[in-house]
């Protein structure tokens, strides 16, 4: 178990970087998922930790000391790739042994740590098989047995399930997280899938073109998005991005959105006239924060449905918003087809404002 | 505009099946979904409608002729793939001009500016016409690429995969601009995909294949709702539907791994069509109800907070089933918890066959 400290990584190919001066706190027995799309730099972090790339500037630390010139066995980290790099002719059992002997330990010794491990993970009954006869799922769980026996002081994860199915990497996902649980080994996981991130880390990093977006706990990423990147990074289907613009009159204040000519009743904080007034505002809203309903409501607006994408224990429906669109969650069915007059809202506590100049979320009155 | 049909359709490479016996029938203007894991026979199905694959036996008939003999360019299709094939030195402008300019085509050039600024302006790229197509973003390449087979107004759009290199914002985009781009051309679109949210999003009607076979063919809504076996119902949702080994007794149902049993009454008893002994019962995430009082007790096993909902693992016994709860549900991993099931909802499945028992009722 261990700290792992990064301050100001730096990391450059060419004129180009790749990392941004990335600084980041790992506590002690923390599971911390780095997120982002490909190219943002989450994997290049990920291996300088491991010792697998060289950094440019600033310090890895791992319980306050600094490890950037050692050398990665030297590093007492444990890494599960994406592609399960097993020995194919030893089995289940000899592969997760494999590291244990190599550090020359006693057998009785390997043997009890080898059967504990494969309890943990629920493998004891595949220990006599070779790779060729596991399936994905299995050949992953050996190789993160393999990864856990040493007692690592931190474990490193790269897409460890992106090449499973679906219904594979649902049940990897369940386990993952219960494993972490028990063990309490620090964790470096890295995805660019956010379902993943929400569902395993106790915080997530999102990062984008080399540069930490937001770090917070799954909820707070996903309620208080610090940007419009965080903002359409996490969440499925995207939040919705849209020009606005608050209209005060009488007291009463009304949302407009795109170049809707109607604006929605709105009884919630809004950012400071000074916020947006140059450059005008962007509203951010999730798709289930739009309400939809089938008759008139004070505040609500009637919006014209345009496409319905009926996915199973929901659907989605895009609302015609002048030349744009709003696309809220409903239950299935709910919106009978496109061409439907519907009454919608935007919920005030689930809507978010943000700069149209520099994208970053904007603090909003009596907050 | 075109009607497909496919009849009897068997292909083998080397000794492997890729499709065998299979029937579809595409009406005109249907946004039409081939839906599958890797391996299922899909693509090959889509390029034997391309012409680009002959059929071993059965024929392809398109608009009511045999097309068997056809070349690719005869039955004038328009594929788009997932990896875009656009001329990276060329300009948006004359990658969408280029397959009007085939000299068989012999169109006057008023006639070609016209259909390419149509086609520009279905796929939004008015503005970037005169950038050359390495300059685009990923998004912006694959809409240049169904431009590229909008200006040819072929009877048939067949798409393998277009959106799959796409980031899951851009997905969701283009799944918006195709379903969009069916109703404003009123064409036929043979779409194939592995993704069933893609699949859910956009057909008129998904076939589901599986292992050169189909499985199901259905609307949306049925697929989800009316699974015609266990691997439609496995493969169509997400969270997956819990599949569960049971065995049924005058009305009440045991689940074995499990080790824990309810009654089955009224319509729910309908829906197992009166089986008796071992079944598979099928249950999705949102039937499952947790509530203090509920009837079955359970350990959570794992807790996803999925922003909008939380995915919640029951434990009951050797059993593991997944339901979702509201996001501000409070609960966490070892807690125990109740549930019950919404049993109108629920499916049962031939333990052998894997069949939904209320189709094969029917």
């Amino acid at each position: 178990m261990a700290n792992i400290d990064l301050r100001d990584i730096e990391k450059y190919f060419g004129e180009n970087y790749v990392v941004r001066k990335l600084n980041l706190h790992i506590h002690d027995s923390e599971f911390v998922v780095l997120l982002g799309p490909s190219g943002c730099g989450k994997t290049t972090t990920l291996r300088a930790i491991a010792g697998l790339e060289e950094i440019d500037r600033g310090d890895i630390l791992i319980d306050g000391k600094a490890v950037q010139s050692l050398c990665p066995a030297d590093r007492d980290i444990a890494f599960v790739f994406q592609f399960f790099a097993l020995y194919p002719h030893l089995s289940a059992y000899d592969n997760i042994a494999f590291p244990l002997r190599a550090s020359g330990q006693d057998r009785s010794l390997i043997d009890a740590r080898v059967r504990e491990v494969a309890r943990a993970i629920g493998i004891e009954q595949l220990l006599s098989r070779k790779p060729s006869a596991l399936s994905g799922g299995d050949m992953q769980r050996v190789a993160i047995g393999r990864a856990l026996v040493r007692r690592p002081k931190a474990m490193l994860m790269d897409e460890p399930i992106g090449a499973l199915d679906a219904k594979l990497r649902e049940s990897m996902r369940t386990e993952l997280k219960r494993l972490h649980i028990e063990n309490r080994s620090t964790t470096i996981y890295v995805t660019h899938d956010q379902v993943e991130a929400m569902s395993l880390a106790d915080r997530i990093a999102v990062m984008n073109d080399g540069v930490l977006q937001q770090v917070g706990t799954p909820t707070e990423v996903y309620r208080h998005p610090k940007n419009l990147f965080v903002a359409q990074f996490i969440g499925s289907p995207v939040m919705n991005v849209l020009p606005g613009r608050v209209h005060a009159e009488g007291g009463r204040i009304k949302l407009f959105l795109a170049d809707a000519a109607e604006g929605f009743g709105f009884a919630g904080p809004v950012p400071p006239p000074s916020a947006g007034a140059d450059d005008g505002l962007i509203v951010g809203v999730r798709p289930e924060a739009v309400q939809v309903a089938r008759d008139k409501h004070a505040g609500y607006v009637p919006i014209e449905a345009h496409l319905i994408e009926p996915l199973g224990a929901y659907d989605i429906v895009d609302l015609k918003l002048g030349s744009q669109f709003l696309r809220a969650r409903t239950a299935s069915g709910f919106v009978a087809g496109p061409g439907e007059t519907v009454w919608a809202h935007v919920e005030e506590s689930q809507t978010h404002f943000f700069s149209s100049r520099s994208g970053s979320a904007l603090d909003v009155l009596g907050n | 505009m075109a009607h497909v049909r496919l009849e009897g359709i068997s292909k083998a490479f080397g000794g492997e099946v890729a499709v065998s016996d299979l029937d579809l029938d595409i009406e005109d203007g249907q946004f039409f979904v081939l839906l599958g894991p890797t391996g299922a026979g899909k693509t090959t199905t889509l390029r034997l409608i391309a012409g680009l694959e002959r059929p071993d036996s059965g024929a392809v008939y398109i608009d009511q002729q045999n097309v068997n003999r056809w070349s690719p360019a005869q039955r004038d299709v328009a594929l788009v793939l997932q990896q875009f094939s656009l001329y990276p030195r060329y300009t948006v402008r004359e990658n969408l001009e280029f397959p009007l300019k085939s000299p068989a085509r012999r169109l006057a050039r008023s006639a070609i500016a016209d259909r390419v600024a149509r086609a520009a302006a279905i796929v939004r790229v008015e503005h970037l016409m005169d950038r050359k197509t390495d300059r685009l973003s990923g998004g912006e390449m694959q809409r240049v690429s169904i431009g590229r087979a909008i200006v040819r107004q072929p009877r048939i759009f067949l798409m393998d995969e277009p959106l799959s290199n796409l980031d899951a914002k851009l997905r969701e985009a283009l799944r918006a601009d195709l379903k969009d781009l069916k109703v404003k051309l009123g064409a036929t679109f043979l779409f194939v995909t592995h993704d069933q949210i893609e699949a859910m999003s956009m057909a008129d009607r998904i076939a589901v294949l599986h292992a050169g076979r189909i499985a199901q063919v259905g609307t949306p809504y049925e697929m989800y709702n009316e699974p015609s076996d266990v691997f439609v119902a496995g493969f169509v949702g997400t969270p997956t539907m819990n599949l569960l080994k049971a065995e049924i007794r005058d009305g009440t149902v045991f689940a074995t791994d499990g080790r824990f049993e309810f009654k089955l009454e009224g319509a729910a008893r309908e829906r197992f069509g009166g089986a008796n002994g071992p079944l598979t019962i099928g249950v999705r995430a949102e039937d499952i109800l947790i509530g203090p009082h509920e009837a079955i007790e359970a350990i959570a096993h794992g807790v996803e907070n999925q922003g909008v909902e939380k995915i919640v693992t029951l434990r009951i016994n050797d059993c593991l089933l997944r339901a979702t709860v509201p996001a501000a549900y409070p609960i966490a991993i070892e807690n125990r918890i109740r549930f019950t099931f919404v049993k109108e909802r629920l499916h049962g499945f031939d333990a052998k066959t894997g069949a939904n028992l209320r189709r094969k009722q029917q």
